[in-house]
């Protein structure tokens, strides 16, 4: 029929299906050569695999193959770098427990096995960072869980001195849609959860950032450390009392946690931010007071200076350091959370 | 810099914007209307096919004239296989957020945001994105019954456009409730590929089902049959149970989606 058929009639049936083929073709080749390499395998192997299968191997480009843009760190002009802030020294204001932004009671969240938090009482000051620091496994994660509220604590209470929507939790590794641009997703940050700011809000926090170079960029190119940077603007722009960060500096160069800790400095100002860290020396340089978290409890807490200056146990450790009366507390065999 | 379409400035506008910048929404369309466009002249070439097939051309087979049902029944049933697999994977990850690689706190912080309080997960990230993938889903197999229409009419002959039209109305009902059991399946699970694997087996479970007596008449799996069917002279009514069926099942599920989001931990 078909080869017997080529009227008009048939013409018009087999025109809209060959010019849908080729357009579908060109396109997924086009996509496939002068965008970013694809990911899994090259792009001569994508090629081949659009060609021999189609439309099967345009459907896997389009969900496997697909790639995005990779962006270079911005430059440093306009990031908050080293050279000004970073050498500014944070002035302890003192942990002022006497009126916390945040105060948990007794906080038990028990997994099993030992593991989870038992009776927490932590205090967090209205400015300043609290550095929370512990071993692998310690309950530095289901703690901050149950401060921001994303966990649901077993027993005990947490007292926020502020609304709900005045908290921001960064997580270690934050994701976004990698389609979108950092400007995009703090702008939606701060329409979703804080409509009182002006729209400028959006280009100031991204310049405190240092991500104003690369605001219109697509995130799905971005490093961790810059990811890490769009997290802390989506924080920032809700104009929170408090800023939880799980373990920010955990996949950046020492450059990039120069940078984090000089803005940190700077927010812990005018907020408070809870810090996560394992990264003992980050905390001695960022952190204004600390709490040590050993196999579920919290074993100390106070200002970072005076933790630096004597073991909690008695003993001077023998020098200012942190890791020495951090090992000092958590050497010790203490009582396992279970029950 | 390359030109961003489509300013999310909402949760609804943050969906149409995953679905044109990720491709998807031409993907399907295109997959949908090639489908659409290729398969009635398929069938009514059939004979054609096979006296020069390799495979076939020794055997004297007489087939009758193709129908303008047929034409249609040859699309509808590649939805229900291979575009129902891809309208899967496709909205696997956008509703499953608490995937590993998935934006989920971003999600939750944005919900937070609500002036009463926490915004819950129905109206946050369920309803955004069970619409958006619906009507995706709906437009794309309208798009291609455009087509299987546009052939089979040239082709084969017209079909009753009444009877059409009620049955696109039923095979749509099936695929937003194939996007619903995506939707409760991703609430629950943590990984895009499980949501995937497991809504396209509870897919094929259903319509297993079907064989069940009774019961079998009211599964939505049913309802993709509909335009080949109502054009070849079934009752509108004996697609009814299945119909309602099927717009409360999706219902439910949503509102279980909903329910299981707001009590998942991050």
């Amino acid at each position: 029929m078909i080869e017997s058929d080529l009227s008009p009639r048939g013409l018009a049936a087999l025109a809209p299906a060959l010019l849908l083929i080729a357009v579908m073709l060109l396109a997924g080749l086009l996509d496939i050569w002068r965008g970013p390499r694809p990911r899994h395998l090259p792009r001569a192997v994508w090629t081949a695999a659009v060609l021999a299968s189609f439309p099967w191997g345009l459907l896997a480009y389009l969900f496997l193959g697909r790639a995005e843009a990779r962006t270079a760190e911005p430059g440093t002009a306009g990031r908050a770098g080293p050279g000004g802030p970073v050498a500014r020294t944070l002035s302890p204001p003192g942990y002022a427990v006497a009126d916390p932004v945040v105060r948990t009671t007794g906080l038990v969240r028990e997994y099993g096995r030992g593991t989870g938090v038992c009776g927490v009482d932590l205090a967090l000051a209205r400015r300043g960072v609290y550095g929370l620091v512990g071993p692998n496994g310690s309950g530095k994660t289901t703690l901050i869980g149950l401060i921001a509220g994303t966990r649901r604590p077993d027993a005990g209470r947490v007292d926020r001195a502020f609304s709900p929507e005045r908290l921001a939790l960064c997580p270690d590794t934050p994701v976004f849609e990698s389609w979108l641009a950092p400007r995009e997703i703090v702008d939606l940050a701060r329409r979703m959860i804080a409509p009182h700011r002006p729209a400028s809000a959006t280009a100031e926090v991204l310049a405190e950032v240092g991500l104003t170079s690369v605001a219109g960029r697509r995130v799905g190119g971005f490093s961790r450390g810059m990811t890490q940077r769009v997290g802390l603007a989506v924080a920032l722009v809700t104009d929170p009392e408090l800023i939880i960060m799980d373990e920010p500096a955990a996949t950046l160069d020492p450059a990039g946690r120069a940078d984090l800790i000089a803005l940190l400095g700077r927010l812990g100002e005018r907020l408070a931010i809870l810090l996560s860290s394992h990264d003992l020396g980050q905390i001695q340089r960022a952190a204004t007071a600390v709490g040590v978290l050993h196999r579920g409890r919290l074993v100390y807490q106070g200002p970072t200076a005076d933790l630096v200056r004597h073991d909690p146990g008695g003993h001077d450790p023998g020098g200012h350091d942190l890791e020495r009366a951090f090992l000092a507390l958590t050497g010790t065999e203490r009582p396992v959370c279970v029950g | 810099m390359r030109r961003l379409s489509m300013t999310p400035t909402t949760l609804w506008r943050l969906e149409w914007a995953r679905l044109v910048r990720t491709h998807q929404l031409l993907a399907l369309g295109a997959l949908f209307l090639l489908l659409g466009l290729c398969l009635p002249i398929l069938t009514a070439n059939l004979a054609w096919l096979l006296e020069r097939s390799p495979d076939t051309r020794d055997l004297a087979a007489t087939l009758p004239s193709a129908t303008p049902a047929e034409g249609i029944a040859a699309y509808t049933a590649q939805i229900a296989q291979l575009g129902l697999l891809v309208l899967i994977i496709g909205a696997a990850g956008p509703l499953c957020p608490y995937a590993r690689n998935q934006p989920a706190s971003y999600v939750w912080a944005l919900g937070r945001g609500h002036r009463r309080g926490r915004l819950p997960a129905l109206a946050a990230i369920v309803l955004p994105r069970f619409l958006a993938r619906a009507a995706w889903a709906v437009a794309a197999f309208l798009l291609g019954l455009g087509g299987a229409w546009y052939e089979t009419a040239v082709l084969i002959g017209a079909p009753d456009p009444a009877r059409l039209l009620a049955g696109a109305l039923l095979g749509s009902l099936y695929l937003v409730w194939a996007i619903a059991v995506v939707a409760v399946i991703g609430a629950w699970a943590s990984s895009a590929a499980v949501t995937a694997s497991m809504a396209v087996l509870a897919v094929l479970l259903t319509g297993i089902a079907e064989i069940v007596p009774g019961a079998g008449r009211a599964m939505p799996t049913r309802l993709i049959e509909a335009p080949g069917e109502l054009l070849r002279g079934a009752e509108l009514t004996s697609y009814l149970p299945a119909a309602g069926v099927a717009v409360a099942l999706t219902a439910g599920l949503v509102i279980a989606a909903s329910a299981l989001l707001d009590r998942r931990e991050l």
